[in-house]
């Protein structure tokens, strides 16, 4: 009888013991899951505050010249435009959002805008672009709602602006 | 039978997952891929001229015998044509 008792307390001790291990396991992998999760979603803030204005702003910069940077109203969407000319022939790169992504599109001034021709640069869930008094104001919300908004400068427009005031 | 309609359960439960997280991965590469190429034009103002720019500049892991990154550059200046693909292993492509 006692060495049943005995036998049967060994059992439920393994069981237990087996128990606590397991929940230990479940508890360092919700714990690992919960750490990458933070990290990735740093990460990602990361890239939306600073990445895509920055990649914006490189754009506008390389195409910053005299009447090479215009706004325009499409179908509800901001689009910006950088105007260039190549061998003689006018050439547009068109930056939008569209359905959850910042867009990039670059074809002949000619050929009717399609805003799923272009190349998906990052998700954003709306970006506005404004024109006045020679800066581009630039206003970019992210996946998870935050706005990130930026000024440029453009030293084409400097002396325009000079001359009218 | 009983447990013979629970161990199919788990299977096809088990075959359900790693289909979705097969497509997760895809995408979760694509994703990194892209941001990748995005950081590389706005801090060096052109464009990765090829994939292995981006795996090395980068760190972007790429299991090859699972993945084909297909990178297709216009011009430097502009976003290339980025494309994951998975590798169909039963016909050994």
């Amino acid at each position: 009888m006692k060495r049943e008792t005995s036998v049967q307390t060994e059992k439920a001790l393994t069981l237990i013991l087996f128990a606590v291990l397991a929940v230990s396991m479940i508890l360092v992998l919700l714990t690992g899951a919960g750490v990458y999760r933070r990290l990735t979603k740093r990460g990602q803030e990361s890239f939306y505050k600073r990445t895509v204005p920055l990649y914006i702003a490189t754009k506008v910069r390389q195409a910053d010249c005299t009447g090479a940077v215009t706004t325009e109203q499409r179908d509800g969407m901001d689009v910006l435009l950088l105007k260039e000319q190549i061998d003689g022939e006018e050439y547009v790169t068109r930056i939008y959002c569209y359905e959850g992504y910042v867009y990039e599109l670059f074809a002949a001034e000619a050929v009717n805008f399609d805003p799923l021709a272009g190349e998906r640069i990052a998700k954003a869930l709306q970006a506005e672009f404004s024109l006045e008094n020679g800066c581009l104001y630039v206003t970019v919300t992210g996946e998870d709602g935050e706005m990130t908004e930026q000024r440029l400068t453009l030293r084409s427009m400097v002396g325009e602006v000079a001359y009218e005031e | 039978m009983v447990c013979i309609g629970i161990l199919l359960l788990f299977t096809v439960a088990v075959s359900n997952l790693n289909q979705g997280n097969r497509e997760e991965e895809k995408k979760q590469l694509e994703e990194a891929i892209r941001r990748s190429v995005v950081t590389c034009y706005a801090t060096e103002g052109v464009y990765p001229p090829d994939f292995a720019y981006v795996k090395e500049k980068y760190g972007i892991p790429v299991d090859e015998s699972r993945y084909l990154v297909v990178y297709d550059v216009f011009a430097e200046n502009l976003m290339p044509d980025i494309t994951v693909l998975e590798r169909d292993y039963e016909k050994g492509n």
